[in-house]
C-alpha cells in the first residue's frame, strides 16, 4: 500500500457513491487522534487550513495557507498542482464558483473540524449537491502505507529511547512540565517532529494528564504517554514510573495491568472486532475484580489508532465494531485506575499483520523505578 | 508569523500570581464586563482552542491543551470555565486559571443551555461572542444552536479584541522577559550556525536555551533553500543553508514575541534589509499608518525587491495570534496605536538566493517607541530611536 493505492481506493469509492468532487480538508492541527484527510491522502502535513480537490477522474489539486509555505510544500513534498495562498476561503470559493458544479455531486471530508467561517465560504460555493463522505473515506482507507508502518516503527524507537533518558533524568524536585520538555527536546534531537508527551505524577494518580508546575517527591507514581511522531506518523507507548522502590502491592497491581494489556494484544489479527479487544482487556481486570472500574468514568478506551491521517480504527472500546485489517496500526492501552493504588499506564502500539499482530516497539512495558540514589536532589 | 502547531503544549503553564496577579485579571474582566453593558448584551462566551486562545487566555489566564474551551461570563456572577478533556483531568486544569468554576465540558449544546436558562430573564437574552473566527463548525454549530433557542448572537470579537491591544505596564514588563529570552535563543541560533550546526540543529539548540531561559513554548522555522523563507521542519534531514533564514518565536508567562534572523554569507540584501528596518523604526510612532512605514522601508529596500516579509503587523501577544493565523487579510489601512506592541520586518531580495529577513518589536507610546527586541544591533538602536522623537 502506498498513497497512490490509496487514492486509487478513495476515486472507487467516489466512483461507487457517484461523487464528482471531493474536497478534502485539514485545519492544520496534526493530532495523535484525529483524523486529517489531506495528510492522509498526500502526505502534506499543512501548517494553516488546506483543501485537497479530487476530481474523481482526473486531476488532484492541493491548495495550501499560508502563502509562505510555498517553500515548503516545493522542498518536501512531491505534488504536482499545488498553490499556497493566504485567502484560502476566498480563492477556493472562486474556484468552485467557476466550476459549475451545479450538476455534479460534490463530497467533503474533514469540514466539521475546520474554522467554520471558511467551511461556510467554501460549503456555499460547493453548489447544493453536497454529501458528508467521512465515513466512507476512513472506513475504504484504514490501512497504513508501508512508509508510515516505517515511520511508526521509528517513532516508537524513539519513544523507547525517550522512556529510557526519563529514567536517567527524572528526580524529586524537579516539576513534570521541567521534564515533559527536555525529553520532548530529547525526542526531537531524534528526529521527531512533535510529541503528544502526556505526563504526571501524584502518589495517587485519577488519570494522566498534561504536565503541571507540580514538583515530583519520592513515593508518587509517574505517568507518561510518549507519543513521538516521526515524518507525520505518530506512535504511542504508555509507561509508568515508581519513584523510589515500588510497594510490593503497586508491583502486583501494574502485573496485572500488564496481563490485560497482552490478553487484549494477543487477540488481534484480522478480521476481529475491535471491541474484542476491549473486552480481552476487561475480562482480566474483571476477573481480578475491578469490573466497576471497566466501565465509565472511570474507563472510556482500551487503546486507540494512531494519526496523524487516519485514525482508523479508532477507538479501542466495547463499542466499536470495526473489522481489523492486515496493517490498520493502533495502540492497546489497559490505562485503568486500580483503587488502590491510582492510575496506572501501560500500552504498545501494534500493527495488524496477515495472520496476527507485530508489536511495533522492542522494549515491552515494565513498571519503571526512579533509583533512590535521586531522591532529594532538586533543580 | 504561523507557526507549526504542537500536538500538546508542555511546557510550564500554570497560572503564575507573582506574574500575573488576580487584579490584573479583574481588571481586564472588568473593562470586558463594560464592554458588555454598552452594547445591551447580558452574556458572552468566549472561545479557545489549542489553535487560537488569545481572547481566553487574556481573561481567564487558561490555555486549553486538549480541545475547544468556553468561558462564560455574565454581568454579575463569577466567570465559568468549560474545558475538553474528562472530569479526572479537572485538577490539572485548574492549576492553569484563577477561575475557580471549572469543569469538563462534556456535550456542549447542553452544558450552554445548562448555563444560559440559569440566566436571569433568560428569554430574550442577547448573548456575545469572542474569539470565536477559529472556532470549528461543529462547535459553532452547537453554539448557535444553544443560544439562538434564548435568545440573540450578538458579534463581539473585533470589539473586545480592540480592548486588548493596549498592553498594561505589567503586560510590557512580561514582553520585555520574552523578549530577553528571544534575545538568548536568537544568539544560540546564531553560535550553533557559526559551529557548522544545520538548520535543524540550530533549531534545536535555540529551543534548549529558550527553555532554559524560562520560556514556556518555543517554535522555530528556518529557510528550506539557500535564502528561502522560513518555513516548517518536515523530517530529521538537517540541512546546511546560505543564507540561512529563521523566525524564532518565544512564549513566557503567556505573552509571545519573534525575531527573524539572517544568517551566512553577507551580501547585499541583508544591508538593505537592516537599513529598511532602521528606516522603518525611526519613523514608527502612534498614529503611523502601516501603508506608510512599509513605504519608507520599501525606497531603502531599492535596488532590491521588497519580499512579502517586508510588513507590519500587530503582535497580539496571547495565543498564537502572531500574524496570519487569524486569517490575514490586508492591514494597510491600519496604524500604530498608542499601548500596542507591533513587529516590524523588512525582507530583501537580490539575485538568486541572495535574501535576507530582518526584524523588531516594538511599543508604542503617545510620546516615545521603545525598541524591545532589535535584530539589526544592540541597544544602541533604541536609544537612537528614542532620541530622535
Amino acid at each position: 500500500m502506498n498513497l497512490a493505492d490509496r487514492m486509487h481506493v478513495v476515486r472507487k469509492q467516489m466512483a461507487a457513491h457517484d461523487v464528482d468532487l471531493l474536497i478534502a480538508s485539514s485545519n492544520g492541527f496534526h493530532a495523535l487522534d484525529k483524523p486529517d484527510a489531506v495528510t492522509h491522502l498526500c502526505g502534506y502535513r499543512s501548517l494553516g487550513e488546506s483543501f485537497l480537490l479530487v476530481h474523481r477522474g482526473g486531476s488532484v489539486n492541493l491548495y495550501v495557507s499560508p502563502a509562505g509555505d510555498a517553500d515548503r510544500v516545493a522542498a518536501y513534498y512531491s505534488m504536482s498542482r499545488w498553490s499556497a495562498i493566504d485567502d484560502l476561503g476566498g480563492t477556493l470559493a472562486s474556484h468552485l464558483s467557476h466550476s459549475r458544479l451545479t450538476t455534479v455531486r460534490v463530497a467533503t471530508v474533514g469540514f466539521d473540524s475546520l474554522p467554520y467561517r471558511l467551511a461556510e465560504r467554501v460549503l456555499a460555493a460547493a453548489g447544493d449537491n453536497l454529501v458528508a463522505f467521512d465515513s466512507i473515506f476512513y472506513a475504504s482507507t484504514a490501512q497504513k502505507t508501508e512508509t508510515e508502518i516505517q515511520r511508526a516503527s521509528q517513532a516508537t524507537a524513539i519513544a523507547e529511547q525517550g522512556f529510557d533518558r526519563l529514567i536517567e533524568l527524572a528526580h524529586p524536585g524537579m516539576t513534570e512540565a521541567s521534564i515533559a520538555v527536555q525529553l520532548n527536546c530529547f525526542t526531537k534531537s531524534l528526529g521527531a517532529n512533535d510529541n503528544f508527551l502526556m505526563l504526571s505524577a501524584s502518589t495517587h494518580n485519577s488519570a494522566v494528564m498534561p504536565s503541571s508546575s507540580r514538583r515530583l517527591a519520592p513515593g508518587d507514581i509517574l505517568l507518561a504517554e510518549f507519543s513521538p511522531s516521526f515524518e507525520g506518523q505518530f506512535s504511542q507507548i504508555c509507561r509508568t514510573v515508581s519513584c523510589g522502590p515500588p510497594r510490593p502491592e503497586l508491583q502486583e497491581k501494574y502485573d496485572l495491568v500488564k496481563r490485560a494489556m497482552w490478553a487484549g494484544i494477543e487477540t488481534v489479527r484480522p478480521g476481529i472486532a475491535v471491541s474484542e479487544i476491549s473486552k480481552a482487556v476487561d475480562r482480566v481486570l474483571e476477573a481480578a475484580g475491578y469490573e466497576e472500574y471497566c466501565r465509565p468514568p472511570y474507563m472510556r478506551r482500551r487503546g486507540h489508532g494512531l494519526g496523524c491521517g487516519s485514525v482508523a480504527p479508532g477507538d479501542i472500546a466495547r463499542d466499536n465494531h470495526a473489522i481489523l485489517e492486515a496493517d490498520m496500526m493502533f495502540v492497546v492501552h489497559p490505562n485503568q485506575y486500580i483503587p488502590e493504588v491510582g492510575y496506572l499506564l501501560c500500552g504498545e502500539p501494534v500493527r495488524v499483520t496477515a495472520t496476527g499482530y507485530e508489536i511495533l516497539g522492542e522494549q515491552p512495558a515494565k513498571l519503571g523505578t526512579i533509583g533512590p540514589e535521586h531522591a532529594g536532589c532538586a533543580q | 508569523m504561523r507557526m507549526m502547531n504542537a500536538a500538546l503544549l508542555t511546557g510550564p503553564y500554570d497560572w503564575d500570581a507573582e506574574l500575573l496577579p488576580l487584579p490584573e485579571f479583574q481588571q481586564r474582566l472588568a473593562q470586558v464586563r463594560k464592554v458588555l453593558a454598552e452594547q445591551q448584551v447580558a452574556a458572552l462566551l468566549v472561545h479557545g482552542n489549542s489553535l487560537e486562545y488569545g481572547a481566553l487566555a487574556w481573561l481567564t489566564g487558561f490555555v486549553p491543551k486538549l480541545g475547544p474551551a468556553f468561558a462564560l461570563i455574565n454581568i454579575e456572577d463569577p466567570i465559568r470555565l468549560l474545558i475538553s478533556g474528562s472530569p479526572s483531568m479537572l485538577p490539572a486544569a485548574k492549576r492553569l486559571t484563577w477561575i475557580d468554576d471549572v469543569n469538563a465540558v462534556g456535550d456542549l449544546k447542553s452544558s450552554l443551555t445548562d448555563w444560559l436558562s440559569q440566566l436571569r430573564d433568560a428569554a430574550g437574552l442577547s448573548v456575545g461572542l469572542w474569539g470565536d473566527p477559529l472556532m470549528t463548525f461543529r462547535a459553532n454549530l452547537a453554539v448557535r444552536t444553544a443560544i439562538q433557542r434564548f435568545g440573540r448572537i450578538v458579534e463581539l470579537h473585533d470589539r473586545l479584541q480592540a480592548v486588548r491591544l493596549a498592553k498594561s505596564p505589567r503586560e510590557r514588563e512580561l514582553l520585555r522577559r520574552a523578549c530577553a529570552i528571544l534575545t538568548i535563543s536568537h544568539d544560540a541560533f546564531l553560535d550553533a550556525v557559526r559551529h557548522g550546526c544545520g538548520a535543524r540543529s540550530a533549531a534545536l539548540a535555540a529551543e534548549r536555551s529558550a527553555f532554559q531561559a524560562g520560556a514556556q513554548d518555543v517554535r522555530i522555522l528556518a529557510s528550506a533553500k539557500d535564502g528561502g523563507a522560513p518555513v516548517a521542519f518536515d523530517g530529521a534531514v538537517d540541512p546546511i543553508r546560505n543564507p540561512l533564514i529563521a523566525c524564532i518565536a518565544v512564549r513566557f508567562a503567556g505573552y509571545w514575541t519573534e525575531g527573524f534572523l539572517t544568517c551566512g554569507t553577507n551580501r547585499g540584501s541583508l544591508v538593505r534589509a537592516q537599513a529598511a528596518l532602521s528606516a522603518m523604526l525611526s519613523h514608527a510612532r502612534a498614529d503611523q499608518t502601516f501603508s506608510a512605514l512599509r513605504a519608507i522601508g520599501e525606497r531603502e529596500i531599492s535596488p532590491y525587491r521588497a519580499n512579502r516579509f517586508i510588513r507590519v503587523d500587530e503582535l497580539d501577544s496571547i495565543g498564537l495570534g502572531l500574524d496570519d493565523v487569524s486569517g490575514g487579510g490586508s492591514r494597510a489601512g491600519r496604524d500604530l496605536k498608542a499601548g500596542g506592541v507591533y513587529t516590524l520586518c523588512a525582507g530583501a531580495a537580490g539575485e538568486g538566493s541572495d535574501s535576507a529577513i530582518v526584524s523588531a518589536v516594538i511599543a508604542v507610546d503617545a510620546r516615545n517607541t521603545e525598541i524591545l527586541w532589535p535584530s539589526v544591533a544592540g541597544p544602541s538602536d533604541a536609544v537612537s530611536v528614542r532620541e530622535s522623537q
